[in-house]
């Protein structure tokens, strides 16, 4: 990113990958950057509009079934990939997650052919996952608070190729469904965290940033008091969750 | 208690009585009555509402109990996402001019509630509000004579589920029924729901958040306004269907009316602020005239409604004049936004995100906040801090009450206090504010204190 110029932050197709409010990752990069001086700008890509080429990040949310497969389906027609293969920095989550792999299943068994970007396949998974969450970073992302927090609400196993990193390991809740949390691939960031996820971590959209701009994100410390509050008590709800499905384990359900 | 689950797995002869028969004429099985007479007892005792439990026993025990309680009724379902409880309360008004009608009051809209507002009494109507969820399953038990489809926008999704899922066991239940179905027209969901129902009464009751994000149910297609407030997609060709009534909002507060299918323009002045609020009333007239009462009386009692439950109430609290709303998702937020938009005053905003509210607090970066700068906000409630980080990023400063309602407003000083608060923050700072205030409703308050004007005369 030029110096003078301001930061371009893409969300992607709002109006079918806005189910989930992930929208506010959005808000959270744009006000994060002018803290720091740096001017920045939303832009909301809508499906009639062209995908704009020259932005500096781009975000994809969660979405609803239907809605994903005709996300895909334009993202694949406005060249989509080839935004991804320039380097931009990408944060996509639960359905964006999974439509940037190579194929995803719906509930109704039906195999979409995804866009390829990520080697993950994504396929129904026995039950749906909702809940808090808690992950421990890639350290690949040196993230000065390691720890990510979110909420789930999905039903995709997400399987990764070999070699293509993880965004975190699941420390309770279930991600992608073996452990870990999402993918890493270069500036493209992959995750089921709603939350929204740059939101409950600062440091992880900080991080965001400084992939985009090319520059280190000086910390600004007392702009929100209210986060690391937010942040113990988010851990404390994902650390209940787990502490309930250990329950469950132990009592399995029908025994009562 | 075990011996619920025996009674349950006893009788063969339930699912025979399924439908209305001659057994099944208005009352539960003795053994059902019983419990539930012992159920309201100990609930009293404890000092426990009742609004749920003896129903749940009743229908646990008796599942076609819902069945029972409505033959020989006129039953009338309300549902949506938002304005159940407030329609549910107009059409209660309206119906009332015409006979006693039981109603769910409370807002318990899952079987449990249902059943406990059936077993009250033998009122010849009843007008009840049904979780989206259970509309279907409602309609199967209760035979209405009426549904009422308000809006489906998004809401609770850890509970709830996708609108689109909630919206299709919707469609698989109308397309069941021969119930007359009452529905927003201009809700695009909804009149995908509807589906090819036959005897659809179209109503152009607005949408609170707008076509903003919304897309085709049918195609999935991008959908545009049209005009005379219509809607329609550019994919394949859906447009919003020809509405027989028809909510014409006017250019200064109070002078919108309600067209009907005679072509007469009514004035309709509802007590209760905002757009939404218009478009329940319209929901609620309409219902009230299609099930025999007359338009105009119908249209008199449903503007009268001033508060719903405590909803839109004005309490005072020593030297603070408190107003209660309730917002638990964006659309709900968008018309309680527009409706407090008016004032200056201090806003206390709560949201616990229980089990009942949602756990999932992301929607508040779909509420455009930002309308709130300038104004002195408190974040309250148990997720007071998530709302605190949404309101910072907004550009909103505000200040964190810990401690709840209470603490909330000892930070604010005395006059006006608007309090909007999610299902649960509701209900808790409804019972608190309640016991020690004088309840006074909307007509009571100066006009320029809060929302607008017109709606106050």
């Amino acid at each position: 990113m030029p110096r003078e110029s301001e930061l371009r932050i893409a969300v992607v197709l709002p109006d079918l990958l806005g189910t989930y409010g992930d929208g506010g990752n959005a808000q959270v990069l744009a006000e994060r950057a002018r803290w720091r001086g740096i001017p920045a700008r939303i832009i909301h890509a809508t499906s009639e509009q062209s995908i704009p080429r020259a932005c500096d990040i781009y975000l994809l949310g969660g979405g609803e079934d239907n809605a994903q497969e005709k996300a895909c389906r334009a993202l694949d027609r406005a060249g989509f990939a080839s935004v991804i293969d320039a380097g931009m920095p990408v944060v996509a989550v639960c359905a964006g997650l999974q439509l940037l792999g190579r194929t995803f299943t719906d509930s109704g068994n039906r195999v979409n052919s995804g866009l390829g970007v990520l080697d993950v396949v994504t396929v129904p998974a026995r039950r749906r996952a909702i809940g808090h969450v808690a992950v421990r970073a890639n350290p690949a992302l040196r993230l000065a608070d390691p720890r990510l927090l979110g909420f789930e609400n999905h039903r995709g196993r997400t399987v990764r190729g070999a070699g293509l990193g993880y965004l975190g390991r699941v420390e309770s809740g279930t991600g992608n469904g073996d452990g870990t949390d999402g993918a890493l691939a270069g500036n493209v960031i992959g995750t089921y965290l709603h939350g929204p996820m740059l939101a409950l971590n600062p440091a992880l959209a900080d991080r965001v940033l400084e992939l985009a701009t090319g520059r280190p994100m000086p910390q600004v410390l007392d702009r929100i008091d209210e986060i690391p509050r937010m942040r113990r008590a988010a851990l404390r709800r994902a650390r209940r969750r787990r502490a309930l499905s250990l329950r469950r384990v132990w009592r399995p359900a029908g025994s009562e | 208690m075990s011996h619920l689950t025996d009674v349950t797995r006893k009788p063969a002869s339930d699912a025979a009585c399924a439908g209305v028969d001659r057994r099944a004429a208005g009352r539960p099985r003795r053994m059902v009555r019983v419990a539930v007479t012992l159920v309201r007892w100990a609930c009293r005792l404890v000092g426990h509402d009742g609004h749920v439990l003896p129903g749940r026993v009743a229908v646990r025990m008796q599942p076609s109990c819902l069945t029972r309680l409505s033959a020989g009724r006129t039953v009338v379902l309300v549902s949506g996402t938002n304005g159940k409880t407030t329609t549910t309360a107009m059409l209660s008004a309206a119906m009332r001019r015409a006979g006693p009608v039981a109603s769910n009051a409370s807002g318990a809209n899952m079987p449990g509630g249902l059943a406990t507002a059936l077993l009250d009494g033998n009122e010849p109507t009843a007008v009840l509000e049904v979780d989206e969820q259970y509309l279907a399953t409602a309609i199967h038990d209760t035979r209405p004579a009426a549904v009422l489809m308000l809006n489906l926008s998004r809401d609770q999704l850890d509970r709830v589920g996708e609108m689109r899922t909630t919206a299709a066991r919707w469609r698989v239940a109308i397309a069941d029924t021969d119930a007359a179905v009452i529905a927003n027209a201009d809700d695009p969901l909804v009149c995908w729901a509807v589906g090819t129902h036959h005897d659809a009464v179209w109503v152009a009751a607005g949408r609170a958040d707008g076509l903003d994000g919304r897309r085709c149910p049918w195609c999935a297609g991008p959908i545009d306004a049209a005009p005379n407030g219509g809607w329609a997609c550019a994919g394949c060709g859906a447009a919003r269907p020809d509405p027989r009534w028809r909510v014409l909002p006017g250019f200064t507060p109070g002078s919108a009316r309600l067209r009907g299918p005679d072509g007469v323009e009514r004035p309709l002045r509802a007590v209760l602020p905002g757009a939404a609020n218009l478009g329940n009333a319209a929901m609620a007239i309409v219902a009230a005239e299609h099930l025999g009462v007359p338009a105009t009386e119908a249209l008199s009692a449903v503007c009268a409604v001033d508060q719903v439950s405590g909803r839109y109430a004005t309490l005072r609290r020593g030297a603070q004049t408190i107003w209660l709303l309730l917002a638990k998702n964006p659309a709900g937020w968008a018309a309680t936004l527009e409706i407090i938009a008016e004032g200056d005053g201090p806003v206390v905003i709560s949201v616990n995100a229980a089990q009942a509210d949602g756990r999932d607090t992301s929607w508040l970066y779909d509420v455009p906040f930002e309308g709130l700068a300038g104004r002195d906000v408190v974040a309250t409630g148990v997720r007071a801090d998530d709302v605190g980080v949404r309101l910072a990023y907004a550009g909103v400063s505000r200040r964190i009450a810990d401690g709840g309602l209470t603490q909330a407003l000892r930070l604010l000083p005395a006059g006006p206090v608007t309090f909007v608060g999610d299902y649960t923050s509701f209900r808790d700072g409804y019972r608190l504010v309640r016991p020690e205030s004088t309840v006074g409703s909307i007509a009571d308050r100066q006009p320029p204190a809060y929302g607008p004007a017109g709606h106050a005369a």
